[in-house]
């Protein structure tokens, strides 16, 4: 059997901004259809430059770059991006927010709403969809982000740090809700965090980065099935996997001090 | 949303209001053959623009076939510039200004006269008293920063005083027995009279500066309609005798219109200044008239003008008047 | 739904305002100044009764000049903001010349303004406009530049076009900012309108605005009508503000910080 297309592909890609410093050397990745992948490393390697080079928002200096066989820019219709903050407009209620990536697109109001009480349903929300992003607590806040950026059905989910903000149990709720989401919606994932233990549940591919040039360490293939349960997180050989991940972690943190 | 709510709104009534509060242009005709005249006045509506006031509410315009539009001015009245741009055919002023402007080349000229003497004076408390402009040596006294007489005052009686820039009321005045102030003696002598002051007021026009106070045009307009420009001078110093002879009573209501702050009392206030001092008269002794401008007066006038340094380059006294209209005394 | 103050939030200011006016009374008792260079409280509110219908008319028409004057700076502070936002080079291009504007002491211009508007509403309203209209460009356009750089990501990941990121996002976050320039513009419109009243003014409709009022007054040494037209301006001037802040609120409350949250 063929394997399929990559969903992403870095091949030797080089960035630095004008004639500055390196900020990423060579990376190489294919991410295949369905992949969970985790970016985690130390400050300043370059992790979210990775999503934002994906997304079209910065352009690479050299080496290539096909997201969903074609530019970043031409794929962004099958992308979506979840910031680090939810990025909810202020002066929208909750179900405009989420109509909003539908209202750019042209889609008239009535179906709009539907699509999005829809999606708002998905996430649990369907009883704040007329609050006012300040009315909501940061875990809401973010489903409100998720459910927005599932609206068009992306292929590909692009998401920077999302659950940094958050108190843990929050957290686990939403990586656990995002994997339910995963399963009906179907989408490729590139995921930037700071936490080991979220980016093991969450992933099948994780990859720690060095810093300064940012580049790929090493990566570590995390074999549990899906859907994962929270009961996941107590197994010894989760902790084993997230055991492996610290130390590779703990590797380059060294190195960046000399 | 909300906000394409709110703003919409607001700017469709700013228009709305925009479109209602357009310009007007003075070009709306009158009823059939009446011509169309704006006339420029120096100030708010006052008796001292009467006789203009008169010959409108007693129909001397009509009968001319003039429909008249008395526009009001302000402390920022540009009489000059309304009048040489063509805002208003006509306009009123002191002599000198005309005087001053056509040696500027604005191209203006005097059609007729309003007052033979200009109701400028100097407003004095009667423990200290002014007799003439010498009086004022040393004096420190509130005046108008531009006003020719001073350089006259000055210049060719070499008097000295000091100046302070002229303000509006009379409140310094009133504090102060020494103080000086120039003043219109049709106007400020009543009000200080009415809150219990003794004062008078000297009369700057003398035989060594007598300006006119004047009707004047355009020269394009004088050019264009000299039929209209005479109609107009001859309404209205049919309207000044008889607003300062007859019953005041039609011009006084049509004024009482514009403002609703002149009193009776005021308003007889300056109809008798203006026949005491003779302002719009003159003196019958002296040859004088309603309406009269001489070519004598008007010369020494230049002469004097010259002398003090105002005038930009000479003149001559066919440049900045036309005798043609006059009317008859 | 507002919480009722407390107390003494109410009686602070009375009993300073109480404090002020005998301070008045002492201040005229010992200078023995005359009513007609400091009148009393009493000889004030007694004017302000007896011209009532005077004061009345012409706040009436100070208050259509200072409106219209406030409306066309709000729309055309709105647009001329939203070409500043817009584009770099026109921003670098007009920009200094609205400084310039601004700079110009408006007394300065007032005969230019004479001579083109004539004496009465046009002039007024210009005068208004002229004092009024800087506050909103300035804050507007700092409102339009100020948006959130994720918000702008955002749209541009869902390829919005230009105008859709101008109308959907950039327009509704500057909505603050210009709120916060009109409420500048309405402390500023209707001391525009008696100073433009004063300057180019005249005594339209037979009263004329709150400008010509002072003129008159002072001519005629009526100081403590003159006192009382200072009063009906304040409070002119208080009701332009808070109708203004009525605006704000309506259109802020439910979403913007700047209001409590009433909900938690």
């Amino acid at each position: 059997m063929e394997p399929a297309a990559p969903i992403v592909k870095f091949t030797s890609l080089k960035k630095r901004y004008g004639t500055g410093p390196l900020i990423l050397d060579d990376i190489n990745l294919a991410a295949a259809p369905g992949d969970f992948i985790s970016l985690i490393g130390p400050s300043g390697c370059g992790k979210s430059t990775i999503l934002k080079l994906v997304s079209g928002l910065s352009p690479g200096t050299e080496g290539g770059l096909e997201v969903l066989g074609t530019t970043p820019k031409q794929a962004r219709d099958r992308q979506a991006f979840i910031f680090q903050d939810a990025t909810l407009l202020p002066w929208l209620t909750a179900q405009r927010n989420v109509e909003l990536p539908l209202r750019l697109r042209g889609m008239a109001a009535g179906e709009r709403a539907a699509k999005a009480q829809e999606m708002l349903s998905l996430v649990g929300l369907d009883a704040v969809r007329d609050y006012y992003p300040r009315q909501l607590s940061g875990g809401m806040k973010m489903r409100v982000s998720i459910a927005r950026a599932l609206t068009l059905s992306p292929q590909l989910l692009l998401l920077d740090e999302p659950f940094g903000a958050l108190d843990e149990m929050t957290r686990n709720r939403l990586n656990e809700e995002l994997l339910a989401l995963r399963e009906s919606s179907r989408f490729t994932a590139l995921f930037v965090t700071h936490s080991v233990s979220e980016a093991v549940f969450l992933s099948n591919r994780v990859l720690v980065m060095a810093a300064n040039p940012g580049r790929f360490h090493a990566e570590v293939k995390v074999d549990f099935p899906y859907p994962r349960v929270p009961a996941l997180r107590a197994r010894p050989d989760f902790q084993a996997k997230v055991n492996e991940v610290s130390q590779l972690l703990h590797q380059v943190e060294e190195v960046v001090g000399a | 949303m909300t906000f394409r709510r709110t703003i919409l709104p607001l700017l469709l009534a700013a228009v709305a209001l925009l479109a209602g509060c357009g310009k007007k242009t003075g070009t709306a005709a009158g009823p059939a053959a009446l011509v169309k005249v704006r006339f420029q006045t120096d100030w708010f509506p006052q008796p001292e623009h009467g006789g203009y006031y008169q010959a409108l509410a007693k129909g001397y315009y009509a009968a001319e076939g003039l429909d008249v539009e008395i526009l009001p001015g302000g402390p920022n009245a540009q009489v000059m510039s309304a009048v040489a741009i063509g805002r208003a055919e006509l306009g009123m002023t002191n002599g000198d200004d005309v005087i001053v402007a056509v040696a500027r080349g604005v191209p203006v000229k005097m059609v007729g006269a309003e007052m033979q003497r200009d109701p400028q004076g100097i407003l004095f408390h009667t423990d200290h008293p002014l007799r003439d402009l010498k009086d004022l040596e040393g004096k420190t006294l509130m005046a108008g920063a531009g006003s020719t007489w001073l350089e006259v005052a000055r210049k060719k009686l070499g008097v000295k005083f000091n100046l302070l820039p002229l303000v509006g009321d009379l409140a310094r005045f009133m504090n102060d027995k020494t103080f000086v102030q120039q003043c219109f003696v049709t106007n400020e002598p009543f009000f200080a009279r009415e809150r219990g002051a003794s004062v008078g007021a000297l009369l700057i026009a003398s035989d060594s500066y007598e300006p006119y106070r004047v009707m004047f045009t355009s020269q394009k307009f004088l050019a264009e309609h000299p039929d209209v420009v005479a109609k107009f001078v001859r309404a209205s110093v049919k309207g000044w005798v008889d607003y300062l002879g007859g019953d005041p009573a039609p011009a006084n209501q049509l004024l009482a219109t514009k403002r609703n702050d002149l009193s009776p009392e005021f308003m007889a206030y300056s109809i008798k200044a203006m026949n005491d001092y003779k302002l719009v008269s003159g003196d019958p002794a002296k040859g004088e008239f309603a309406g009269q401008l001489t070519a004598a007066r008007l010369q020494k006038q230049i002469a004097l003008l010259q002398e003090v340094g105002v005038l930009d380059k000479p003149v001559a006294v066919g440049d900045v008047a036309t005798f043609e209209f006059i009317p008859k005394p | 739904m507002k919480k009722i103050p407390p107390l003494w939030l109410w009686v602070l200011p009375v009993v300073s305002g109480l404090l002020f006016v005998a301070l008045w009374y002492g201040v005229r008792t010992a200078s023995g100044l005359q009513s007609w260079i400091l009148p009393t409280p009493m000889e004030i509110l007694t004017a302000a009764w007896q011209e009532k219908a005077r004061l009345l008319a012409a706040a009436g028409n100070t208050a259509v000049g200072a409106l219209v004057g406030f409306l066309l700076a709000g729309t055309l502070g709105f647009a001329t903001s939203l070409l500043l936002g817009v584009s770099r080079s026109l921003r670098a291009g007009l920009y200094p010349w609205l400084l310039v504007l601004q700079m110009t002491p408006v007394i300065v211009l007032t005969p230019i303004i004479m001579l083109w508007a004539g004496p009465g509403l046009p002039g007024i309203v210009t005068v208004t406009w002229l004092i009024s209209f800087f506050p909103i460009v300035a804050n507007m356009t700092q409102g339009l530049l100020s948006t959130d750089m994720n918000h702008v990501a955002l749209f541009r990941m869902a390829n919005a076009t230009r105008v859709q990121e101008m109308l959907l996002l950039r327009v509704p976050s500057a909505m603050p900012y210009y709120l916060a320039g009109l409420r500048i513009a309405a402390t500023l419109a209707p001391i525009g309108a008696i100073f433009g009243e004063y300057m180019v003014g005249n005594s339209s409709g037979g009263t004329g605005g709150l400008g010509f009022l002072v003129y008159s007054y002072n001519t005629q040494i009526k100081i403590p009508a003159l006192f009382a037209t200072a009063l009906t301006s304040c409070l002119l001037g208080f009701i332009f503000v808070a109708a203004v802040s009525w605006l704000n609120r309506a259109v802020l409350h439910k979403w913007h910080d700047s209001f409590e949250r009433n909900d938690h």
